[in-house]
Parts: C-alpha cells; sequence; structure tokens
C-alpha cells in the first residue's frame, strides 16, 4: 500500500495542476471582441457607432437595395425588357407572391430588424459602460443611436404596413425597445409612428446641445482633407444622422402622419438653416472629372457604401447587356415625359446620357469620378436632403404663395424656369418627387402616402394602375413561419 | 506439490495491449532449452522480461522486470526448512518460478542455507548441486531435475529431443495458432506458449500429465502430455468472435463477461465483409443503432460527409450555437487508437488496417468521456504490430460505380414547351404589345426545334462509370522487444459526376517495445487527400436544362443566343457543357500527421500506470476557381473576369493522458478494477480565404495573375482555441464473475461551457448478472450465455461554441471613419449546458450450442435541460437564439437476432440469417411549463408552435390541405377549426406525419462453407413520412424563374388545368409559392440491397506455395444494389446516387 500512496499522491498533484487552472480554460476568442472588453475604452464605442452606420450602408439595405433597386423598381422608374430577369419583373409588376420578390421582401425585413438589434444593443450598451465616454460624446452617440433606430422602423411601417392616411389602427409590426428573444407584439401604424417621433424628440434634444453641425457653417466637407481626429464622429456631420438631418425626418414622419402643421414647424427649422447646406452650384457640376453628381452639399444625410461602384458596373454600366440594365427605356420618351421636355433639367441633363455604346439614355448618378482624389463625396448615396424639406413645405404649407415659393427654389436650383403658379399643386410637387429622387428610393413612399392610383411606368411609358393593397408588402414568412 | 497448486483467479481486466502482442513475448523455445546451462543467455530476442509464468500470463501483460540470473540479489537464511519452503522464497525473490517432480524433491537436504547477496545462478547451484539436482531455464522457468548421466550430457542434442514433448497447435481451418498458453492441470502456474508456427515443446516431466490449452477467441481444450514420434496435434475450436471477449472503450479495455454497458463490437473482417469502401457504411449495416440520415442532396459524392446519429438525437441542431470549427452536435464521438479524431478521417481510413470498431452506446460505456458522450461514442483501433517473422501483405480493392437515375422523370421537349406555355412563360406579364411580340418570337423558336425532332436527354451527359482503387501493403513483424508495422496505402476514387473523385493516401509506422514492466508504443503516421468537385456542377444544373435545345459541343458557348440589339428578343443560354470544358475546378487537400505514444508501466501485478499523448498537425487548403471564361462572367469587365476561391485551415491539437490501474482479485470471488485518469486538450485552428478576381483567359486560376481582390472583400480569418480537461474514475466490481457493478464519475471542464461555469460533473452506475454462471443453469445445455445488464448515468454535449457572451465582429466593409463593429451573436449568460440522463436495459444471450444469439436493447435518454435554439421571429433581429426549455426523450429498443440453422464450425460450415432493428421515439416535454412563464406573444409565437409536449423533432407541420378546388385550381386547406378555406394561414399548421419511421434496420443473410463465405445485406424502413421535395419543387412550387427549368412530368400532366379538373396539383398557371401543406407528405416504406458480398480465401494449394503466398484471399461486392421505395421522389439532386461493385484482393507473402 505505500507503494500505492507513492503513486497516488504524485497522480493526484498532477491532477489537480491540470484541472485546478481556471485560468488556462478561460480562452477568449481572437477573431472576435466580447462585449465587455470591447465597451471598456471610448474607441469601442466611436467602433459600434460606426458599425451601425456601416451596416446601414451596405448592398442589402440603403447602400443599395432601399435606394436604388427595391422602391425605385415599384415606383416604375426603370424599363423591363421581356427577358430581364423575371423575378425583377415580378416585383415591378407587385407579384410579391412570386419566389424572387418573396426572398427580397423576406430579406429587408431581416436585415432591418438586425440592425435594429444592433442599435437596441449599441444604447444598452451606452446604458451599462457609457461612463467611459465624455458628456457630449455620449450625447451625440445616444442621440444619433434613437434617431437611428426611428429612421429604420419609419422604413419598415413605410414598406409593411398600409399608409398611415388608410390605415393607422392597423396593427403591423412589431416594436423592440430592447435585445432578447421575447418577441414583441404587433403594434398598430400609430403606436409606431409614435415611438418613432418620440425618439426623434429625444435624439434633438440630446443633439442640440452636442451636435457640431450647430456651428458648422457648411455641414458637408466637399474638398480637401478632413482631420477626424480622435473623435471622427465628430466631423462629416452629413453622414451622421446630426441634428438637422433628425429635424428633416421628424417633417417626413409628421407629413407622413398627416400632422401637417408640424411637419411643416420642422421643415421650416432647417429652412431657417437652408446656408448650411447649399443648393448646388454650376460650379460643383461644370469640371467632368468631378462633378457632383448627387448634389452632396445639399444631402442632409447620407450613407456612404464603398461598393458603390460595384453596384453601379451591376446595374447601370452601358456595358450590361440590355436585358440587364436597368434604364428609363430604349427612347427617350418617358425622360422626356417626367422632365416635362425640359432637357436642360440638371438632373437630366448630368444624369441621363446616351454613353458606352447604348443608343439610348443611361443612368449616371452612380458613375465613379475619373477624379478621385479630389472629391470627398464619392461613395455617397442620399438619405435625405434638402430639396425634400422644401418639398414637405410646399405641400404643408396653406398659402399657396408661400408653397409655390418653396418649389420654385428647387426649380430654379435645378436650372428649370420657375412656375409663375400652380397648375395643379399635388401634380406639381408630385412631378417634382419624380423628377428628383431617381435612384433614391422616395418617390415609391410619396405614391403611398397619398395613396396614388396609377404610376407613369418606364417600361409601358403609360400609367400603370396600381390597387391600395400593392403598397403594402406581405409580413414574410421569416416573421409568420421561421424555420 | 500440492502447496503450489493454488489456483489463482484470473484478474478481471485485459491491459490496453492487446493479448496477442503479449502472448508472443515469451514462449518456451527449442533454443532455449539447449544451452540450459549457459544461464546468463539471453532468452529469444533479448527479452529481459519474465513472465512469472501463470499468474502474469493470465493477467496477461502485468509485466514484471528481473533482472537477469546472475545479477539477481538472493539471501536466504533458513534452518530445516523443506526445500519447497527454498523454492518459495527464491520464488518470491527472483520472481522465476519452479517446475518440478515431487519425486525429485524427495532427495533434498537442506539442513542450513546461508546465502547472502548471491545471484540466483549461484544460489541454485550451491542448493541443488550438492543434492544431485540440476536445473534447466526453459524461457526462464526453472525446471529441476535429476543431474543426468555423464554420457548424455556430453550430447546436448540428444538430450533435446529427450527431454521436450513437442506439438503444434491449430484453428479449425488447420492454421498454425500463436500464442497459446499451455499449461499443466496439475499446477497451472506451469505455462508456455505456442510459437509463431503454432508449434510448442513442453520439458520431459511434464509426461503424462494432463495439459489445458487456452487461447483468446478459442474455446479452452485439454490433452495428455505425451511423447509422439510425430509430435501432438491439438486443435482449437473458434469461439463466435474474437474480440467479443474484451470490450474496448478508447480508454480501457474492459472484460466483456463483467461489464454492464450496451456495446457492439465488430472485427476488421466483419467490417470489410459488408463493404470494402468505408467504415461508416459497413457499421450502418451491421448495428441498428448507428443510423445514417439520407442526404438526398449529396447523393453518392464521394467528397461529402454523411450525417450519422447513435441512438436518436440529443440536440436541437442548429448552426447558431456553432462556431465555423465545431462538429454536429447529434453526430457520436470517434475515438481512434484512443484520441478523439474527426469524421473526415473516419471516411478515408483504409479498411485493411482497421482491427475493430465498437461502438458505444450507453451511459456505463460513455460516461467516461463525460461531456463528450451523449451521442455516443465509436471506438477504431488499428491493426497492432505482432510479433514474428515479418509478413508481407498486400490488398487491392477495385471499385465500379453506376450512377442510378431511374428515379428521374422529367419531360421531353414538347411537353417541357407546352408546360411553359400553360404557366403562362410566354404572356408578358405588363400586357405590353412590343413584349408580346418578343415572347412569341421565343416561344417559335423553341416550337421549331421541337418539331424538328430536338429532344436531348441532358441527364447523363455529366456521369460516367467511375472505377475506383485502392493499394494497401503492409509489413508486420519482429522479435524480441521491438515489434513493428508499416504500411501504407493510395486510393484514388472516381465519382460518378465527370471529373469528381479523390485521392487519399496514409502511411503509418507502429513500433512496440517492450523491456521489463515498461512498454512503449508509438504510432506515427501522415495521411492525406486531394478532393476534386466535378467542374461539371451541381447534377441539378442538368436535369434542369431543356430538352428542346440541341446538343452542342464544347465549343459552343451558347445553346441559344439571339444577338440582336432589340432588348425584346434578347436571350442567351449558355452550352453546360462549353462551362464544364473550362479550366474551372474545386479542389481541396489536406495533409495530416500524428504522433500517439502509449507507455504502460506495471509497478505491481495489480498496479499499473499509463501514459499516453497525441500531437496533430494538418492543413486542408481549398481552391474554387472559376475560368474567366465562364458564361457567369459575359456581362462583367476584363478585370473582374474569372474568380478563385481559396480558403485554408490549420488545426495543431494536443492531448496528454494518464491512468492508473488497480486490478486484483481477492479471496477468488471478489474482483475489483478501478481506473483513475485525467486527461488534457487543446485543439488550436485557425483560418483564412480571400476571393481573387480579374484572371487572364488562359489562366490556370494562379492568383498571381489575378487582377486584385473581388471588390469589397476581405481576407477572412477564424481562429479557435478549444480547451478541455477531464478527470475520470471509474471502478469495476465483480462477484464470482456473476454479479457485476460498474462506477464512472468524470469531471470536464471545457472552453465551450463559458466563463461562468467552467466545470461538469458526470456519471454512471451499471450493474449486470451472468445468468449463466449460476449453478441452476450451468448444467443447462441449451443456453450457453445469458446475461442480463442495466445502467443508468449523466452524459453531456459539447459540440457547441460558447455563447456566454455578446460577441462583435468587424464589419467588412469600411467608411470615411474607419472601421466599425457590429453585434454578431447576443450572448446567452445563464444558459445551462444540456445534459443527458442514459437509462439503458439489455440482455444478451446465446442458446442452443451458439445456434441462436439474440442482443436486445432498451433505453431512454433524457436531455434536461435542452438548449433550444428555436428559429425565432425575424423581428427579434437574432436568427436563432438558445435558451433552456423543456426536455428531450428519446426511447428505443433495438435487437440483433442471429440464427444459425447450420452450425458445424468444425467442417467449416455455417448459415446464419440476422436481423437488426431499432424502433425510436423521440418526444419533447415540459415545454408548458417553461414557455407559460414566457409571455403571451412568446407562447403563440409560430416558432414555438412546434415545441410542444408531446411532439418530437422528427414531426413534419404543414397545413392540411383538402386538395385541390376543380372549379379554381386552387388549393383548400382545412384551418384549425376545420374550417374550408382558400388562404393560407400559418396559424393552421399541424403535425401531418413523422420522418422517424415506425422501425430501421437490416436483414441479413450469411454463408461461410470452407474457404467460400457471402452474405446479402437489406436495409428495411417501415412506415415514415416523407416531404417529397421532388413533388414540392418540381411539380408544383415553381416560380416564374423556375419555369425556365426542366420539370417533372408530373407538373404537366397532374396539374389541374381547366374548371372540372379533379387534380392533385394546383393550376398550372399558378406559379407563385405554394406553401407546403400535407398533399406534399408521403408514407414510406423502403428496401433497398445495401450489401452483397462474395469471398473465396485460397488455403492449402499447392500453387500458393509455388507463389510464395500464404494466403490468398479474393472478395466481391455489391453495394446500393436496389432501390424500392412507395414514393415516386427524386433521388440525388446535387450529385446522383450510384450501384458499385467491388472487387477485393489480399495476399500475404509467406
Amino acid at each position: 500500500m505505500k507503494q500505492l500512496k507513492k503513486i497516488l499522491i504524485p497522480f493526484f498533484v498532477c491532477a489537480y495542476a491540470l484541472t485546478g487552472c481556471n485560468k488556462w480554460l478561460d480562452v477568449k476568442p481572437e477573431d472576435k471582441f466580447i462585449e465587455d472588453e470591447v465597451f471598456q475604452t471610448p474607441q469601442g464605442f466611436i467602433d459600434g457607432l460606426n458599425g451601425i452606420y456601416l451596416k446601414l450602408g451596405a448592398d442589402n439595405l440603403y447602400g443599395s437595395e432601399l435606394t436604388l433597386q427595391v422602391p425605385d423598381l415599384l415606383a416604375q422608374y426603370y424599363y423591363m425588357s421581356s427577358t430581364h430577369d423575371l423575378g425583377i419583373q415580378a416585383l415591378t409588376n407587385f407579384n410579391y407572391d412570386e419566389a424572387g420578390p418573396k426572398n427580397r421582401i423576406s430579406a429587408i425585413w431581416t436585415n432591418l430588424y438586425v440592425n435594429i438589434t444592433n442599435i437596441n444593443k449599441f444604447l444598452e450598451n451606452i446604458e451599462t459602460y457609457g461612463s467611459v465616454l465624455d458628456e457630449q460624446s455620449k450625447a451625440i452617440m445616444s442621440g444619433e443611436a434613437h434617431a437611428l433606430r426611428a429612421y429604420l422602423y419609419f422604413d419598415l411601417v413605410r414598406m409593411f404596413a398600409p399608409a398611415y392616411t388608410v390605415a393607422p389602427e392597423a396593427a403591423t409590426i412589431p416594436y423592440y425597445e430592447h435585445t432578447g428573444y421575447e418577441s414583441a407584439p404587433y403594434s398598430t401604424t400609430k403606436e409606431v409612428i409614435s415611438n418613432v417621433l418620440d425618439d426623434l424628440q429625444l435624439a434633438e434634444q440630446l443633439l442640440q446641445t452636442s451636435d457640431p453641425a450647430l456651428t458648422m457653417t457648411k455641414v458637408d466637407q466637399t474638398t480637401g482633407t478632413i482631420d477626424y481626429g480622435k473623435k471622427p464622429y465628430l466631423q462629416a456631420r452629413n453622414y451622421h444622422l446630426n441634428y438637422y438631418a433628425v429635424k428633416g425626418l421628424q417633417a417626413r414622419v409628421l407629413l407622413y402622419a398627416d400632422r401637417k402643421i408640424e411637419a411643416l414647424a420642422a421643415a421650416e427649422t432647417i429652412i431657417q438653416n437652408k446656408s448650411k447646406f447649399p443648393w448646388v452650384q454650376s460650379t460643383d457640376i461644370s469640371d467632368p472629372s468631378t462633378v457632383n453628381r448627387i448634389y452632396s452639399t445639399e444631402v442632409l444625410f447620407a450613407f456612404e457604401n464603398r461598393n458603390l461602384y460595384g453596384i453601379y458596373n451591376n446595374l447601370y454600366n452601358p456595358a450590361l447587356a440590355d436585358n440587364t440594365i436597368l434604364t428609363a427605356g430604349t427612347s427617350p420618351s418617358f425622360l422626356n415625359a417626367i422632365f416635362d421636355n425640359w432637357p436642360n433639367d440638371y438632373r437630366y441633363s448630368l444624369n441621363w446620357q446616351v454613353a458606352g455604346g447604348k443608343s439610348y439614355n443611361v443612368f449616371l448618378k452612380y458613375q465613379d469620378l475619373s477624379n478621385t482624389s479630389a472629391p470627398n463625396y464619392r461613395y455617397t448615396i442620399a438619405g435625405l436632403r434638402l430639396s425634400e424639406i422644401f418639398l414637405i413645405a410646399a405641400e404643408c404649407e396653406t398659402d399657396p404663395n408661400k408653397s409655390l415659393a418653396y418649389l420654385n427654389e428647387i426649380r430654379t436650383h435645378r436650372n428649370c424656369q420657375v412656375l409663375a403658379e400652380y397648375a395643379d399643386a399635388t401634380l406639381d410637387i408630385m412631378k417634382e418627387y419624380r423628377r428628383e429622387f431617381y435612384g433614391e428610393g422616395q418617390l415609391w413612399y410619396y405614391y403611398k402616402r397619398t395613396n396614388t392610383a396609377s404610376i407613369l411606368s418606364a417600361t409601358s411609358n403609360a400609367q400603370k394602375t396600381i390597387t391600395t393593397t400593392q403598397y403594402t408588402f406581405p409580413l414574410p414568412l421569416v416573421e409568420t413561419e421561421p424555420r | 506439490m500440492k502447496e503450489f497448486n493454488k489456483t489463482r483467479p484470473r484478474v478481471p481486466w485485459v491491459p490496453l495491449l492487446s493479448t496477442a502482442q503479449i502472448f508472443t513475448a515469451a514462449y518456451w523455445s527449442k533454443q532455449q532449452t539447449s544451452d540450459h546451462h549457459n544461464i546468463k543467455h539471453k532468452p529469444v530476442g533479448g527479452n529481459n522480461t519474465n513472465f512469472r509464468l501463470l499468474p502474469a500470463l493470465l493477467t496477461a501483460g502485468l509485466l514484471h522486470v528481473y533482472g537477469s540470473l546472475s545479477a539477481q540479489q538472493i539471501s536466504i537464511n533458513t534452518q530445516n526448512a523443506s526445500i519447497r519452503q527454498v523454492l518459495q522464497q527464491l520464488e518470491k525473490q527472483s520472481g522465476y518460478s519452479f517446475f518440478y517432480k515431487d519425486v525429485d524433491m524427495e532427495k533434498i537436504r537442506t539442513n542450513k542455507i546461508i546465502l547472502k547477496n548471491t545471484s540466483l545462478k549461484e544460489a541454485l547451484k550451491a542448493i541443488l548441486e550438492p543434492n544431485g539436482l540440476d536445473y534447466e531455464i526453459v524461457n526462464k522457468t526453472i525446471v529441476i531435475k535429476s543431474i543426468p548421466k555423464k554420457a548424455t550430457s556430453s550430447n546436448n542434442n540428444n538430450r533435446t529431443d529427450q527431454i521436450t514433448i513437442t506439438g503444434r497447435i491449430v484453428d479449425e481451418t488447420g492454421l498454425p495458432v500463436i500464442g497459446a498458453t499451455i499449461r499443466l492441470k496439475s499446477d497451472p502456474r506451469k505455462a508456455i506458449q505456442s510459437m509463431s508456427n503454432g508449434n510448442f515443446s513442453l520439458p520431459l516431466s511434464a509426461d503424462g500429465q494432463q495439459a489445458l490449452v487456452s487461447m483468446l477467441g478459442f474455446e479452452d481444450s485439454e490433452f495428455t502430455a505425451k511423447k509422439t514420434s510425430t509430435g501432438l496435434l491439438i486443435k482449437l475450436k473458434r469461439t463466435e468472435r474474437i474480440v467479443d471477449e474484451v470490450i474496448v472503450t478508447g480508454m480501457m479495455e474492459r472484460k466483456k463477461e463483467s461489464f454492464t454497458g450496451a456495446t457492439a463490437s465488430f472485427t476488421g473482417e466483419e467490417l470489410k465483409m459488408v463493404n470494402n469502401q468505408n467504415i461508416v457504411a459497413s457499421l450502418r449495416a451491421l448495428d441498428p443503432s448507428f443510423i445514417q440520415i439520407e442526404n438526398n442532396s449529396i447523393g453518392s459524392n464521394p467528397n461529402a460527409l454523411p450525417t450519422i446519429e447513435l441512438r436518436g438525437q440529443t440536440s436541437i441542431a442548429t448552426s447558431s450555437l456553432r462556431d465555423e470549427f465545431s462538429s454536429d452536435p447529434n453526430q457520436p464521438l470517434f475515438i481512434l487508437d484512443g484520441f478523439e479524431s474527426d469524421l473526415r478521417t473516419i471516411m478515408s481510413l483504409d479498411m485493411n488496417i482497421i482491427k475493430s470498431a465498437t461502438i458505444l452506446k450507453d451511459a456505463a460505456s460513455t460516461a467516461i468521456y463525460g461531456s463528450r458522450a451523449s451521442n455516443g461514442v465509436v471506438v477504431i483501433e488499428t491493426i497492432k504490430p505482432v510479433a514474428g517473422k515479418v509478413r508481407l501483405s498486400y490488398t487491392s480493392d477495385l471499385n465500379l460505380e453506376f450512377p442510378d437515375l431511374s428515379s428521374y422523370n422529367m419531360m421531353n421537349a414538347a411537353e417541357k414547351l407546352e408546360f411553359e406555355r400553360l404557366s403562362g412563360r410566354y404572356t408578358a406579364i405588363s400586357n405590353n404589345f412590343e413584349q408580346q411580340i418578343a415572347l412569341d418570337n421565343i416561344y417559335n423558336i423553341r416550337l421549331q426545334n421541337v418539331l424538328r425532332g430536338v429532344d436531348t436527354y441532358w441527364l447523363d451527359k455529366p456521369i460516367q462509370t467511375a472505377y475506383s482503387q485502392r493499394h494497401s501493403l503492409s509489413a508486420r513483424g519482429g522479435e524480441g522487444a521491438v515489434v513493428f508495422d508499416l504500411g501504407g496505402n493510395y486510393r484514388t476514387t472516381k465519382g460518378a459526376m465527370i471529373g469528381s473523385g479523390r485521392e487519399d493516401w496514409g502511411a503509418n509506422i507502429n513500433l512496440n517495445y517492450r523491456t521489463g514492466k515498461l512498454n512503449i508504443a508509438n504510432r506515427a503516421f501522415a495521411s492525406g487527400y486531394t478532393g476534386n468537385e466535378s467542374p461539371y456542377g451541381s447534377f441539378s444544373l442538368w436535369v434542369n436544362t431543356n430538352p428542346y435545345y440541341e446538343f452542342k459541343s464544347a465549343d459552343e458557348k451558347y445553346l441559344a443566343r439571339t444577338e440582336s440589339n432589340s432588348p425584346g428578343a434578347f436571350l442567351s443560354i449558355a452550352n453546360p457543357l462549353y462551362n464544364a470544358s473550362l479550366s474551372s475546378y474545386n479542389r481541396t487537400k489536406n495533409y495530416t500527421i500524428s504522433n500517439n505514444l502509449q507507455l504502460t508501466y506495471s509497478i505491481s501485478p495489480a498496479l499499473r500506470i499509463t501514459a499516453g499523448a497525441q500531437i496533430s498537425k494538418s492543413t486542408t487548403n481549398s481552391n474554387t476557381f472559376a475560368s474567366p471564361l465562364d458564361t457567369q462572367f459575359d456581362e462583367v469587365t476584363n478585370d473582374l473576369k474569372g474568380k478563385l476561391t481559396y480558403r485554408g485551415a490549420e488545426s495543431f491539437s494536443y492531448t496528454a493522458n494518464a491512468m492508473l490501474t488497480y486490478a486484483k482479485v481477492f479471496q477468488k470471488l471478489h474482483s475489483l478494477t478501478a481506473n483513475l485518469r485525467g486527461e488534457i486538450n487543446e485543439n488550436n485552428s485557425r483560418s483564412n480565404g480571400y476571393i481573387a478576381v480579374g484572371f487572364p483567359s488562359a489562366s490556370n486560376g494562379n492568383p498571381s495573375f489575378a487582377f486584385g481582390y473581388q471588390t469589397g472583400s476581405k481576407p477572412s480569418v477564424a481562429t479557435r482555441i478549444a480547451r478541455r480537461n477531464s478527470i475520470v474514475a471509474s471502478v469495476n466490481y465483480s462477484y464470482d464473475q456473476r454479479y457485476n457493478a460498474d462506477f464512472n464519475y468524470n469531471i470536464d471542464g471545457s472552453t465551450s461551457f463559458g466563463s461562468n461555469n467552467l466545470y461538469s460533473p458526470y456519471y454512471s452506475i451499471g450493474l449486470s448478472w451472468n445468468a449463466h454462471k449460476e449453478k441452476f443453469l450451468k448444467n443447462n445445455t441449451w443456453i450457453n450465455n445469458l446475461r442480463i445488464r442495466g445502467n443508468i448515468g449523466i452524459t453531456g454535449n459539447q459540440s457547441f461554441g460558447n455563447v456566454s457572451q455578446s460577441i462583435f465582429d468587424y464589419d467588412r466593409n469600411v467608411n470615411r471613419f474607419g472601421q466599425g463593429i457590429f453585434l454578431s451573436a447576443l450572448g446567452a449568460p445563464d444558459l445551462e449546458w444540456q445534459r443527458t440522463r442514459q437509462t439503458s436495459i439489455g440482455v444478451d444471450g446465446t442458446f442452443f450450442k451458439n445456434k441462436l444469439n439474440i442482443q436486445f436493447n432498451a433505453f431512454d435518454k433524457y436531455t434536461d435541460p435542452l438548449v433550444v435554439a428555436v428559429t425565432l421571429p425575424a423581428s427579434t433581429g437574432l436568427s436563432n437564439y438558445p435558451f433552456n426549455a423543456g426536455t428531450l426523450d428519446v426511447k428505443g429498443v433495438e435487437t440483433i437476432v442471429n440464427y444459425s440453422p447450420i452450425y458445424r464450425p468444425k467442417d467449416q460450415f455455417v448459415l446464419t440469417f440476422g436481423l437488426t432493428g431499432a424502433i425510436t421515439k423521440q418526444r419533447y416535454d415540459n415545454f408548458n411549463d417553461k414557455l407559460n412563464a414566457l409571455n403571451e406573444e412568446m407562447q403563440t409565437s409560430q416558432s414555438l408552435v412546434r415545441f410542444k409536449d408531446g411532439y418530437s423533432p422528427r414531426d413534419l407541420w404543414a397545413a392540411r390541405s383538402l386538395g385541390i378546388d376543380p372549379a379554381t385550381g386552387q388549393e383548400v386547406f382545412l384551418s384549425k377549426d376545420g374550417q374550408q378555406t382558400f388562404n393560407y394561414n400559418t396559424n393552421d399548421i399541424v403535425v401531418v406525419g413523422s420522418s422517424q419511421p415506425l422501425a430501421e434496420g437490416t436483414l441479413r443473410g450469411t454463408l461461410g462453407y470452407k474457404g467460400f463465405t457471402a452474405s446479402v445485406i437489406i436495409r428495411y424502413k417501415l412506415k415514415s413520412d416523407y416531404l417529397n421535395s421532388a413533388l414540392y419543387n418540381k411539380v408544383e412550387n415553381i416560380s416564374i424563374n423556375n419555369v425556365e427549368n426542366n420539370q417533372d412530368k408530373r407538373a404537366l400532366y397532374e396539374r389541374w388545368k381547366n374548371p372540372g379538373d379533379i387534380a392533385q396539383f394546383k393550376a398550372i398557371a399558378i406559379t407563385g409559392s405554394t406553401p407546403i401543406s400535407s398533399r406534399f407528405v408521403q408514407d414510406e416504406n423502403t428496401f433497398s440491397g445495401e450489401s452483397i458480398n462474395l469471398g473465396y480465401e485460397f488455403r492449402g494449394k499447392h500453387w500458393l506455395d509455388k507463389a510464395k503466398l500464404s494466403n490468398l484471399r479474393l472478395s466481391a461486392y455489391m453495394n446500393d444494389i436496389f432501390y424500392t421505395s412507395t414514393v415516386k421522389r427524386e433521388r440525388g439532386i446535387d450529385y446522383p446516387f450510384t450501384r458499385s461493385i467491388s472487387l477485393s484482393l489480399n495476399a500475404t507473402l509467406k
């Protein structure tokens, strides 16, 4: 037995050494970050905030799908040949039941909610670990995050719920303020809008005291080098949901909820500060190598997608085959119709040219610049621009003269003749929407908000009728029947 | 002599080393007896090991080191002790055994012996010589005898003949039995071993005595030792199975007799009787609990890995709980030669080097694996070196595979065009006149083709009759302390899709070194493979290609193309053969080197220490290259044409373990075995990859020709360090070999449990009763063996990643502000890990002189808490999130019955019919309580509807269908409250069937006659429900895009067309998606010909001698030769299934 002891004791010692060492088992992953480590420094929050913007600017959301593609296909902006992808044709024909549209709608729903979860988690982390941030940073980050959440919920409601004016009380989408596996109840459009406005109000309060945009003379830094420094979120504020963008979003939401007076008030806040977002000048667009086709100076809030020119190559590049390219048609008749036969309109003359071997006009708005070093507005897709604020003001203003002035201010800066008077105020405003938002995904929501019964189609160059139900995407199966 | 005549009971365990190895270490050779005077002479092979004969042999492997004869220090001080007492002392001090006749002993006078620190040689001389006695060393047993007369002592050769009784031990077939133990009945401690040719020689002193021959795997035999001129010939009868007697658990070997767990063991030969390709297919045919889930997509792709389950599921398989490097959480654990291995390695393992495979099914057998044990364990041992003359052995396996396309039922050209027309393919969506003209144009072009008689059968274009071969060569042998096994194998496999296939190679060096109490075994092996996917792509591409296109040679880029620039008519259909002919490839290469080292040291007969270590390194690279000429790059600028996707993965792992084993028999009745084992393991994995684009036309895919990385892509890197440690205590107690008890306790630590609970305990308790050993059954003639066993225990499952904390990841994009992180996984800090309570009872019986063999098991696997990673509604932002809810209960019975109407092993004639079967039921429970605690939304959430008490994970959920409305061609559903409705509502989804078959198993017939063997295995699967995806995807639910693909004939003939039609499938013109309904769920009963085998072994033929062969064996196989099912469906979506015919040739050189 002595012998046994001699062996057992070292054996147990060894065994203890092996198992007793908890440190040995506590392995931190190298290729990812664990929450309680990430948010120990302000850098974690900087990366977290930028991560939200990066995700939103990706191809599957505002980097392409929700700006260049789905809403604009629905708004009949693009010409469909009979051999275009049948899934895309089905989408332009509002056949949401077909596999192609179904998958796209389902992906939009999922991606928007994934980002909402990401934002909710970011807000929770500000709560938990926010003490590492200074007051200004904390206010900006919290404010922007609330505003971003509002932005996404508002778009969800615009896509998946009937228009507010049609059915404000319909239970539509689930609303989450926290992360977790418990699914939320379906809220009515009214409730969601109310939550969205609350978020925006909170964002407004937080940004009012902290946003450097308030003291900038011009928010867009079109050219020159920018030192982003240790707090990059204090620079290039038009690529963040800044104070003015929050106000603009308020105006957009309030108009959707048919609260025109409040919408006008919000719009006027921006209009008073319009010098911070100056209208595009002829000098901005005269040099072909740096032509500012997206009028970046006017953009209140923009998304950035570094893959934008890859997307351009897949959608609009004239080298694409006739059954793939997205254009306004094989003849200029549709463009002439929406630009009222006025080819000098900047939006026509700059962005629609016969080029690249195609016999018809191709869409150049998102073509890369030949001079890639000078301008700071490459990769940019507008999320909210000054012209929409003016259009909102024009629509909400009850005084027709004031209203017309708002509209004419846009027209002037688009190289169009001013209107002496409204022929039909609603129609004139709609036409301006149609000219202004090619490739930005806003026209569809205008049609939906106003419950327009027929849309001018690029495919047939004729009015295409649309029913109220076709304005609402069906809830995807990933929500109702997850597998 | 009587005092020596104590029989010591067998110590009830067999150590890790195989018994064959140990036995060969010592034998009583002629050579040794002849120079018995030279006691310094080392035994053959220079082996210092001395077997204290009987006890040592029976404890088999508890090696005792004793010094050489001359060095041994002996001290004896006796007064008037009897010679026996003196010898006893000598025995004790030296460890040598003595062998003598009582008659001789009477002569001895031992008045006073005082020896101090003398060598054994001198001590013996001092004691024996004065008494007129001499001794000889027979394999270090000291045989005492009278000094022979001088005349004969000068003639060594003569004397040798006189003092030995020679004989030979053979098996039923006449082949020599090596390493059998021969001992005298009068004194069982006196024993010797048969040599490599089966020969043995007993000392003359044994003349006239009864001797007993025993050998593992053979029945004991008795004979009377007497001198004959030709030598004795003793035939041993083989017992049923060779590896039956011990259970290899991968950590320790256990005697089956006293073991309480449910296991199934198969020898390499048994496995190879089913097929010669891979072990997984064999295990599946031989054991009903080992189930391979059919994967209809991968078919017979040689590069694909199967999904395997042992006794049902313990987890709800979800990807969210796994990281890049973890495996299927329902897959059993594979242990190869004592160390964890992966399915890929097991699949490519050379069948010819497998010694045995053991399936451990229940808690008693698997609890030692603790957190890895819930899905069962498959232990595979490779052939170990065997001492003896070096034997060269060669095996060649040839295999032919024929694709089986009989399940496809595709339309011909005319049918397809008509289907397209009826489904509205040629009606312009936008009611646009211009477009209608364009569509009419396309229709007319296709119609012309049909009228011209074009009807191409595309399915047979990418396939071939595939020919594969494997060559294995091995050399085994060695004598004395060092024995070795060198082997190499090479296999080249061609797949049924042209260009797909793989090459596997492997080489191993096994060395065993034994010196005294220490045994060292080292196995070093290197292996690798190259897997190629077919450049022809997915088989579905060819199935989908329309028959109205003319077959064109690979030079033609398009099957159809209109170059006209009028947008309406533009059309281009790529020629799949063109794309297949390019330099595209999809190749995976792997190299692995491993070294296993095992040390065994015997401290005392009862105590042994074992230590093992493995280091392993593997590298896997996969390259997928799409040629820039491929039609997918038609519309892409030159700098983006061509694409190379590279992924490299490296892993390095080490494992070290140490085990202390104590085994002792008390008072002949109580035998106790205890093991204490510690193990640590670390697995380091790293992978990286990139996508390069823009290749010149003539490129072979070398990334140095690439223009750059894919736009927006970045290198992808993943790393993981997984660590694990465990302490296992295992105790086995047996009373009189009749009542046995097992106890295992295990504490496991793992990086995957999360930082809050690093350790988790697991345990099991088992009992068994050997009824046939009871007195009242012992004399019963019809029960040969009857054992009842049962056990219960807790095991775990760690095939999950660490999910306790939220994980953030860098977004692959950047913007002007730099990089950003996003939430990639939400942490579940309170998650408790799964624990499975396994209960198992079983009976093993052999009846009617081994003619009837029955194994029956019933089991219950109860997993609580269950980790449920339900697919949550997408709006939660979590694709699925793990939480603890409910339990999963798997109950089942399984049986293996073998009946041999002809059982005449003596005549080498055995005919056996076998049946294996398993019935498994899986059931969720205790969900309701947990769910009541959640909020109302959660309860009504569709995602959780399926997790309700009483339902099974294999249930099929769908809305109930009442068929197609003859008036409208729309589907009529039955709502939950019994209403008929056209509207599909996810709330109406109920269970409409279960994919779990009522019973699944095999029927087997085997015949062995002389050297000839034949076996047939047929698989049956009864009463399961099957969601027929062919019906769902190729008859209905054909989207407007998919109308362009060729479809099942039923899509044309059995769909509703006109009002009044009674049809099974909805209106042909509806291209919108169809929800899954009960219409697509069908009853399935399946029979398939899994294996037919014929073999012949050439023995005792003169021409074998001439060819210098000792053995030649030929086998032929037919696998998956037929398949019949009540469900009409397509089998092999991305890769066709095959029928195969194989040949195997095995030759062993003399």
